[in-house]
């Protein structure tokens, strides 16, 4: 019998007999070295079609091919998925698992081979970063003009920003102005009238913004979060016809 | 029975990580490298675009540090600033002066400040080599809110040059930032900060990294390695060294008109780099203060005295004058940069304040050294 341990994207393992058999039976055990941790290596035979069938505990025994009584060589190509979730710290992991081939005879069992397999995998410290990428806060007309009050604000409240990340020394979002563009007629600032908000919290005003970033929300743990960002925009009457942008740069970080 | 020889053949293939998203996503925000001095490396980690729009991308080097309160600060590459959190006044005038030693081949740099309200942005004028000091003033900008203008004061025999940095006020403002930008990685000793808050990274390795690509398209669902080479000088180096790999987004092409909000994700993917066997680990509480009477709330100054990062934990024993530990506050662990200090605020969360009397704070932080640290406070509850 001769065999080869794996690597992070293939292995290969050979089990050989050398007696006649009627039935040939293929079993996994998963054995998990890692104490305190939750994986979930799924198991599938691809030759098969099947979908992936998750490893529910150790030392249990997975049938996953049988053959008749036949000569040569079988061929039965396995496939495994790492489901990795948020609450898998950065780290070296490895999982074991056993083949084992029953050669039997009618109910009479004669052979059973074994053999390991060992999967490594190797999860980094990466972080994922979603949010809206373009918010529009409307065209300023005229309409809505109330005197002594002025025009009505124009706000974007509900924008959502998701960050997931496995470090686990937690993880900063820190918000500052990339650069804004107004048309050229325009001379005013236009920072002084834009405002930003985290979590329905109160506004406040970007003018610091271009100085220097804010922390906005940060983690100090693995896992995921959820943010509903708010934008306000107080138009005034500097403001001349034509495009207004602010461009806001979030960046994400360890701690 | 005719003998029957079965190779079963195996092949199995770990997936990759799946996980449904819609984002921007790197593989690895953080790496810690052990290079010894003279040594080099190449890493590689992932852009993920899950995106249902291609990304246009920019990957850069910046400097980083932490503040006193424990969040990540970004600076450009090679440079030091100045932040004035005050109001200036039409007319105000001051002067903020620093001194560098230019490696053999010279030293550029170029300034740039941004004031916060009105917000405003602009270059720093003067001379960019800082050879001599020059004999003719540079010509004050009258664009903007401030006017900055940059001189050689002096030039000392070995070198070193004390720059001034003249700030005028054209008209009233708030907040400003000023920094300076240099071709390559100096050292830079504040002399004259005028009140404002000076940072600069010391212990750059931005200058070793080189990272490819630099820019790049990432279609729908797709991939793209980023790879940087690491290259640690051959002497002078001890201790540990840090940069950021920036890797930024592109805002969504724009079909709208009007007012709109565009968003950039942008990551800071930290490196440190020890250099292996220079370790020297070393902490000092710099100061323990009661700040509030109920919650009890102490804030404690820890400086890390060494040249790698730490990360301390700790406690306080509050003790009566009997001698009895009438309570024990943790301090959680945080990391710390090596040169930098870290204020902590540590709050008495128990339901019942303590009664009135005389109490010793005693604070202990680990930091991984042979020793502990510790410092005390004496204090009155009425």
């Amino acid at each position: 019998m001769a065999g080869a341990r794996s690597n992070l994207s293939l292995c290969w393992i050979t089990l050989s007999l050398s007696s006649a058999t009627s039935e040939v039976g293929l079993g996994s055990r998963c054995i998990i070295h890692l104490e305190n941790r939750s994986l979930a290596f799924v198991l599938a035979a691809s030759d098969t079609g099947r979908d992936y069938v998750p490893f529910s505990a150790l030392a249990t025994w997975y049938k996953v091919a049988s053959g008749q009584s036949t000569t040569g060589t079988v061929a039965i190509p396995i496939d495994y998925e790492y489901l990795l979730t948020t609450v898998d710290p950065p780290g070296d992991c490895a999982v074991t698992l056993t083949y084992r081939v029953i050669v039997s005879w009618g109910s009479y069992q004669l052979y059973v081979v074994s053999q390991d397999v060992t999967l490594y995998r190797r999860v980094k410290d990466w972080i994922l970063v979603s949010m809206k990428k373009s918010i529009d806060l409307g065209t300023v007309d005229g309409s809505g003009y109330v005197m002594g009050t002025g025009l009505p604000a124009r706000e974007s409240l509900d924008d959502g920003a998701f960050i997931i990340s496995n470090s686990p020394a937690g993880w900063d979002l820190a918000l500052q102005v990339g650069s804004i563009s107004t048309p050229p007629c325009y001379s005013g600032d236009l920072l002084f009238v834009f405002f930003w908000q985290v979590d329905s919290s109160a506004f406040h005003s970007a003018s610091g913004l271009k100085v220097q970033p804010v922390t906005i929300t940060s983690s100090t743990g693995l896992g995921k979060s959820h943010h509903t960002l708010g934008y306000r925009y107080t138009p005034t009457t500097a403001e001349c016809e034509g495009d207004y942008s602010i461009t806001l740069v979030y960046t994400a970080t360890s701690r | 029975m005719r003998p029957v020889r079965f190779v079963l053949f195996f092949a199995a293939i770990l997936a990759s990580v799946s996980i449904s998203s819609f984002a921007l996503q790197i593989t690895q925000i953080e790496f810690d490298l052990h290079l010894a001095p003279g040594a080099s490396d190449t890493y590689t980690f992932q852009v993920i675009n899950n995106e249902s729009d291609s990304q246009d991308v920019t990957v850069y080097m910046g400097d980083w540090t932490r503040t006193e309160n424990g969040e990540n600060d970004f600076l450009t590459l090679d440079s030091a600033r100045w932040l004035f959190a005050r109001e200036f006044k039409q007319g105000d005038e001051l002067d903020v002066k620093y001194r560098v030693t230019p490696p053999n081949d010279g030293i550029t740099v170029s300034g740039t400040y941004a004031s916060g309200s009105p917000s405003s942005q602009g270059q720093v004028a003067g001379e960019p080599k800082l050879l001599s000091a020059g004999t003719t003033a540079p010509i004050e900008s009258t664009a903007g809110p401030v006017a900055i203008t940059r001189t050689i004061v002096s030039t000392e025999a070995d070198g070193t040059v004390t720059v001034n940095l003249h700030v005028h006020a054209l008209q009233d403002f708030g907040g400003l930032r000023i920094d300076e930008t240099f071709s390559s990685h100096v050292d830079i000793e504040p002399v004259d900060n005028a009140e404002g808050e000076f940072t600069t990274v010391a212990r750059s390795c931005g200058d070793w990294i080189t990272a490819s690509p630099q820019t790049f398209t990432v279609a729908p669902g797709g991939t793209q390695p980023v790879s940087f080479r690491v290259v640690v000088p051959n002497s002078d180096v001890s201790g540990m060294y840090w940069a950021m790999i920036f890797v930024q987004g592109s805002p969504r092409p724009q079909q709208r008109q009007g007012a709109t909000v565009l968003a950039i994700e942008r990551f800071g993917v930290k490196v440190y780099e020890t250099i292996p066997g220079s370790e020297e680990l070393s902490g000092e509480v710099k100061s323990v203060r009661k700040v509030e009477s109920d919650p009890l709330t102490f804030k404690v100054t820890f400086a890390n005295t060494g040249n790698v990062q730490l990360r301390p934990t700790g406690t306080i024993n509050v003790i009566n004058q009997h001698g009895d530990a009438v309570r024990t506050l943790a301090i959680d662990e945080f990391p710390l940069l090596p040169g930098k200090e870290r204020v902590l605020s540590v709050a008495d969360d128990s339901e019942s304040p303590l009664p009135a009397g005389i109490y010793r704070a005693l604070v202990t932080i680990d930091y991984g050294g042979d020793n502990l640290a510790g410092g005390t406070r004496d204090f009155r509850l009425r």
